[in-house]
Parts: C-alpha cells; structure tokens; sequence
C-alpha cells in the first residue's frame, strides 16, 4: 500500500480474549469501504495467543500493521506508537475487543467528506455481551461542550483528524484509563467544527475485565478523568473545580464567580400563601429567604414585582427578610408573567439577571454562583436550575422543544400534566452517563429559575409579552439559541418548585399555536436523549484467526 | 455643596449624632475625638455623658473625623485604645469614600480626596485597618444618604440621569457615614469577618424622588417599548422563516405529489393500454370463435 488511506484505525491490545480480538479485527475487515489501515500495537500480552492472532491478520491483509512492543507502557504508550505510525487523515479509535459495524467508516467518510471542517466526528453506541447481544443503546446529544466535560460521553465511535491529534501533543500520560477523554477534550477546544452521527456505529463489549460490563473494573480511569477535566479547565480559562461526580465516570464542575458581578434576582408574585408540609407559608418570603440563605453570592439584588393585591404584610416581612437588597416594584395590569419580568429586568441595574418563580425554595448552597457563572464563558447565553417537585420527582431537567408540543392543541387537554413539555421524562434518571448528574446542553430551560446576562435578555427582546402565562421562557429559549448561544441546565443548582401553588396551571391554545407559528420544531428535541431511532442492522462478525 | 434643589429624601436617613448616641446609651463616660466640639453637643444632648477630655479609662472613645484627616492612623488607633477600661468600645467614625455623591463628583472631574478627607474609606478598607491594629470590629452602622444630599460638590443638572439612577442603585452608594464598634482583641483570637452593616435607613426609602428619577422611570418605560418592539420584530423575523421553512415543505411535498401523480398518470395509461390490446385480443378472439362455432352449426349432423 502507497498512497495515504483515509482512516487510521488505532488499537492498543494488552491481553483481550483471543477470540474477542479476532471479532475485533474481523469487523474492520467487513468494512463497507477500503480505504483504512489498521495498526494495532501489542504491549507485551502475557497470552502468546493475541500474538498469533495479531500475525495472522497481518499476514492475511496488507492495511492490517502490527507492532511488538518490547516492555509493557500501558495504554497511553501504545496509543502513542500506533498514532505514530498512522498515515491516516483520520485516526479511528477502536478498543482490541469491541465491534464497529460494518458501514461505520462509510457514515464517517459521508460526513468528512461533506463537512471539510470537521475535525472530530462522534457517533451513538452499544453494548455487546458476551452472548452477542446488544442492549444499552446511547443516543447521544449534538456536539456538548458542557456534557464533555461531566462525562465522556462521545466515547465511542471517536474519529479525530490526524492533524490536529498531533498538534494537540497525541496521547498523555499521567491519564491513563481516560486518555481518550483528555484527547477529546484537547481536540475539542482547538476543533473547527465536531459533528455527532446519531446512528450506532460502535458496539463497546462488555465482560468482567471492561469498563463497559464492570464500572469498577478500571478505578484508576475515574480518577485520571477528573485530572483530564481539571486541566481542560484551566486551559480554557473557566475559573472552576472539577471533582468526582456522584455517578461513577461523571465529573461535577463547580465554578467561581467574580464577586464584582452584580446579579439581579426577578421574582413576579402576588403574594400567595399556602400550607405546605403543614406550615402556611408565603412562597415569596420564604423565596427569598432561601435565596439570601443559600445563594452564596453577595453581590444580590432582589427585585420583586408585586400585584396590586399583594397584602401589606408580605411587603413588610419582605422588606425585613430583603433587607438592603431588596427593591419592590408595584405592578397594577392583568396578568402578564412574561411582561412582570421585563419590567423587573427594565429596573434592575445587575450585568445578570435570575428569573425566579416565587414558589422556589432554594435547596442546594451557593445556588446563584453555580447558576450564574457558566455565563463568564464566552457562547454560553442561559443556564437553568434543576427543579424538583415537592414529592421529589424530576420537575425540570430542561425544556424539550419539539413538535410533541401539538399535543396541546387537543381541546381535551388544558392543563399541564406530566407528559407536557416542561416536565422532563421520568425514565431519564436510568439513561447512560447519567444525565442527570452532569451540567449539559439544553434546548431550552424554564423560566422558574434561569439565569441570563442582561445584553442577552436586551439582545433578543426579553420575554416575549405575547405570552402572557405560558410557553414565554419557551420561546425566550429559541430566542436565546437562534442568537447563536448555548443553554446550559446545571444539575448542582437544585431547589424545590411548588409548582402551580401561587397560580392555576392552564395551558392556553393561544399560546401554544403562537409559539408554533413562530417557530419550526424539531420532531425530536435533539437534546433529549428518547427520540426513536431506526434500528442498525449489524452482522455478527465471526473470530476468523483463532 | 451641593444638595440638588430637587432632591427629597423620602424618609429622615439618620445623622451620625443619633447613631452614636443609640449605640452609646449603656456608656457611663465617653471621650471624643475630633476636630470640633459639635459632635460632643450632639451626644450630651442625646443623654450621652460625652467629653472631649477625661484623664481616667473611659467606657468607649469616639474617633469623630480624625482617621480620615490623620497621618499617623495607627499612633491614634494605639492612643485611643489606650483611653478605654474594662470592656471598653473605639467607636470609629469615617466618611464613605465609595459614597453616590463622592462617585459622581469623581466623574466630573473633582476629586474629593484631595481637600477633605485626605483619606478614603470604604466599610472593606475601615474593617481592615481596625483589624491590622489588633481590633476587632464587632458592629458596622452606617447612615444614609441619596448622593444629590449631601456637602460634596456635585452639579446634579449636568450629570446624565441613568447615571445618576446607576450610581444610586449601586451597592453601598448611599452609606454615607461609618461607624464601627470594635474592641481590643485578645491575643489568641483569629480575626472574624467583617460584620454586616447595618443602616439607620433602607435605601429605597432613601434615594431620592427627583427630576433624575422621573426620568429614569420614563425611560424605563421607553426601555419596555423598545423590549417588547424588539420582541415583535424578531417574532415576525421567525414567523416569516417558519413559514417559508413550512411553504417550500409543502411545495416540495406538492412536487413529489406531482412526480407521483405523474406516475401514477402514466402508469394509468400503459394499463389502459394493455386493456384495450386485451380488449381488442379478446375481441379477435371472440370473432374468430363466434366464426368457428357458426361454420361448426351449418355442417349438421355427421354420418
């Protein structure tokens, strides 16, 4: 072979199944297109027989380039020797005992070919058992910087050019165990442009010995990640910590905010109060109660807009419990959520601005620095908070903006119930990579508890008045992404949403059409990991060099 | 001076005279410090056994306008606490250099610092200096006041409103005046966080209602127009993207109809066609049985 191929396939092997490196190998060979080498590079596997496997592929196929190490230098070591052979304009990642499907290369190729900029190219995956069968099929969001960065969740398939792997000094040590995630993440900052293929291209095999069947099989990884995370952070200039998240694999970022950042916290209401877990409490009061107590930023200022109706003593207990950084602005029309909150914005003077339901209690500390910061990063336009409902169940994880929002146009349905667009699926806790841990991209967030910096709320026209009850931080959300910004749903800032206590839940189909006609959705929200998908038909290859 | 000749106060921001009278209510002797004796008036007014000499220990020791204008801060922090008895307070007195009036003077070009105070504080910087002098500041107050009220030189009729409005609406811009409580600490005690400060009035009640404020209400209002005018432009900027998106859909979907129409067209025709060549087959057919069968008929019977 002379001329250069397309694809580099780069496989360190260290003692897999003989068999399982064989299917491996054979998997490659099926591929739909040629143009590939493959270099796999032996670091010293105790078992003679993954030698013999290597050989024979290698004698059997000219683009199959096999290298002997002479000592063991663990994953990294061999990556690195086999990057240095690749003559490839891309380097494929294939671990030595999983699958790709037979078309993988083919997809890749379609997009690099048509995208010239791409530099990084990512797909769906699988799981194998050792039976053959697949399960834990992972959808994968389009590119999410901020979801890269709680957990490697591009993983497999990982398709980088070549190029930009060696500028970016190839594989590190010192990250053993999760040095694909730092190469991702070392590509993805200086990356043109990355594309996601939502197809399974990658079946990752599971058995006891592989991260994949067993999360405690490599504790080392876990570890390195969060070193690989750390240093993306510091590289890129976010002013942030990242520690070991709750869920195996996964990081939590924990930011710093200037205390110069004058926030201006929104809060609508009319003064409601209600018996919750057997106490009448007056949601606004101890809103911001909770917000003075547990925000952990200093630089606060609380704007509550109030209705006509508001009775004095709530006024009086929020100006003690407010204290100096309380401002109160009387609001006397009908009952417009959206315009209350633009005329809270409009008299404020914060360089960021929360919005605040006045049925949220803050339940997690130093909720407005976590929500608040991710905003000092250049492209991020919104976060939002992760809300529960009283009963603890998932009440916001991020708006999903798709066309399953016509459900509401039926005249049967009215009211806001746990299917509709705001509530986050139930079955989201289980997915992979757990979601639910991590900060990521979002489609959209609600307005309960967002925050925005003021040049973005100006920029896109804050929240559209013409929706008075519903679906304004809906469209503020497109507003906010059709301006180019990312949304961001941040899981550490938690607080309890008593939804629908302070005023009736009703959906009006006024609304909704209004939001339809203003914008095109998605059939399936590209963030919300559910969508159905058609299935990849995969040959099960057969071990040929046994 | 000074004061704007609209500005009015909506409530009584409270003086430093009845704030160390207030704080000083439990002390039997007190000694003053400073550079007139209006403040002692004050106080004795007040019920405040004060005095501007004393040669025994005294309860508290009042530093009325004496750090700011001091050289030797610390020589007077060390006098001072030498002054107290048993359990004795420093009250420390000291303007606001981050004050809304000395903010917008700074902006057209005067800078306070050089006359009077020669040295600023800030309630960070007064807190750190007591603390860097072995104190311990157990309370900061502050009195209140809207930054068009006050002796700093500030023509108000030349200053931007919505600064005026930013500048009153910007943490600590109306602290007027400090006052810190602060005792000697004892040796083994690590220093504490600089208290809350508490003001003789909330600001909102403080700012205030003036030609400045009016009309930074009225361009808030036009601020609301411009938000929502804004809003309605980029509404009919996605309304009209939504419906080409939808409109070269169903074009398209029309299209395919079409081709499919077409299809189906001539498919139609080549069917009709074959029928009729059926048709015609069979109609051929049919004559030439209904010939056979009639030639059959004229033989008659056989034999």
């Amino acid at each position: 072979m002379t001329s250069s191929p397309t694809f580099s396939i780069l496989t360190p092997v260290y003692d897999p199944p003989p068999e399982l490196l064989s299917a491996a190998i054979v998997s490659v060979l099926a591929q739909t297109v040629d143009d590939w080498e493959l270099i796999c590079v032996d670091d010293c596997s105790p078992n003679p027989e993954v030698r013999d496997v290597l050989r024979a592929a290698a004698d059997q196929d000219p683009r199959i380039r096999v290298v002997e190490r002479g000592e063991n230098g663990h994953i990294v070591a061999a990556s690195n020797d086999a990057l240095a052979l690749a003559r490839g304009e891309f380097v494929v990642l294939l671990d030595h005992d999983d699958l790709l499907v037979p078309d993988a290369l083919e997809h890749v190729l379609r997009v690099v070919s048509s995208e010239p900029e791409v530099d990084y190219v990512y797909s769906d995956e699988d799981k194998i058992d050792a039976e053959g069968r697949r399960y834990d099929e992972f959808r994968k969001p389009p590119y999410s910087p901020e979801t890269l960065r709680g957990h490697m969740y591009a993983c497999h398939l990982s398709v980088l050019r070549t190029r930009t792997v060696h500028e970016v000094g190839g594989f590190v040590p010192g990250f053993e165990g999760s040095q694909d995630h730092d190469l991702v993440l070392r590509v993805s900052e200086r990356a043109r442009r990355v594309a996601h293929i939502p197809r399974v291209l990658y079946h990752w095999r599971a058995h006891d010995g592989s991260a994949a069947g067993n999360t405690d099989a490599k504790p080392y990884a876990w570890l390195n990640g969060r070193s690989a995370v750390q240093a993306h952070l510091d590289r890129v200039g976010i002013d942030g910590t990242a520690d070991l998240g709750p869920g195996r694999g996964t990081y939590r970022i924990t930011r710093r905010l200037d205390p110069a950042t004058r926030v201006s916290v929104v809060i609508p209401t009319r003064g409601v109060d209600a018996l919750v877990r057997g106490e009448r409490r007056c949601f606004v009061v101890e809103a911001v109660r909770s917000l003075l107590a547990r925000g952990g930023h200093d630089n606060l200022e609380i704007v509550v807009v109030h209705d006509a109706e508001t009775p004095v003593r709530v006024l009086d207990d929020l100006a003690r419990v407010g204290g100096e950084r309380l401002e109160l602005v009387p609001y006397d029309r009908d009952f417009n959520f959206s315009e209350k909150c633009n005329l809270g914005v409009l008299s404020s003077y914060g360089d960021v601005v929360v919005l605040l339901n006045d049925d949220i209690e803050i339940t997690s500390d130093d909720f407005v620095t976590q929500l608040v910061a991710p905003l000092s990063e250049p492209g991020v336009g919104m976060t939002g908070a992760n809300l529960s409902l009283p009963t603890g169940a998932v009440q916001h994880a991020g708006l999903a903006l798709d066309d399953r929002l016509d459900d509401l146009f039926r005249p049967e349905v009215r009211r806001v119930n746990s299917a509709g667009p705001f509530l986050v699926r139930s079955h989201l806790r289980g997915l992979v990579g757990s979601h639910m841990n991590v900060n990521r991209e979002v489609s959209g967030v609600s307005a309960a508890a967002l925050a925005i910096r003021r040049s973005t709320y100006d920029e896109v026209g804050g929240l559209s008045e013409v929706f008075p009850v519903n679906f304004g931080d809906a469209d503020l959300s497109l507003k906010v992404s059709a301006a180019g910004y990312r949304i961001l749903w941040i899981t550490s800032a938690t607080a309890c949403h008593f939804e629908a206590r302070s005023r009736p839940a009703v959906v009006r189909a006024g609304e909704a059409k209004e939001l339809t006609r203003r914008w095109s959705l998605p059939h399936h929200d590209p963030f919300l990991p559910d969508q159905p998908r058609h299935p990849v038909a995969v040959d099960r290859p057969r071990p040929a060099y046994q | 001076m000074t004061r704007h000749e609209d500005a009015e106060p909506h409530r009584d921001p409270g003086s430093v005279g009845t704030l160390l009278a207030a704080l000083l209510l439990d002390a039997r002797s007190v000694l003053v410090v400073g550079p007139d004796d209006d403040l002692v008036k004050t106080l004795v007014d007040h019920g405040c056994p004060a005095r501007l000499e004393a040669d025994e220990q005294v309860d508290a020791v009042v530093l009325g306008a004496v750090l700011e204008v001091s050289a030797h801060v610390e020589q007077v922090l060390r006098d001072a606490t030498g002054r107290l008895g048993p359990d004795g307070r420093l009250l420390l007195v000291v303007p606001n250099a981050g004050h809304g009036s000395r903010r917008l003077a700074g902006l057209q070009g005067a800078d306070p610092d050089l006359t009077e105070p020669r040295r600023a504080f800030t309630a960070d910087s007064l807190s750190d200096l007591a603390t860097s002098a072995g104190l311990r500041v157990e309370e900061l107050h502050a009195t209140m006041r809207d930054p068009l009220d006050t002796d700093v030189a500030v023509d108000a009729h030349r200053l931007p409103h919505a600064v005026v409005a930013w500048v009153r609406h910007q943490p600590g811009a109306l602290e007027h005046a400090y006052v810190a409580v602060a005792r000697p600490s004892t040796a083994d005690e690590p220093p504490g966080p600089r208290p809350e400060t508490v003001v003789t009035a909330p600001a909102r009640t403080v700012r205030a209602h003036d030609e400045h404020d009016r009309r930074e209400r009225e361009d808030r209002e036009l601020n609301h127009r411009l938000l929502t005018l804004r809003d309605h432009v980029i509404g009919l900027e996605t309304t009209t993207a939504t419906a080409v998106a939808r409109a070269a859909e169903a074009q398209e979907r029309a299209r395919l109809a079409e081709r499919q129409t077409r299809r189906l067209r001539r498919k139609l025709a080549e069917l009709t066609a074959e029928v009729r060549t059926l048709r015609e087959t069979h109609d051929a057919s049919s004559r030439g049985l209904r010939g056979l069968v009639r030639r059959l008929r004229g033989r008659g019977p056989v034999g």
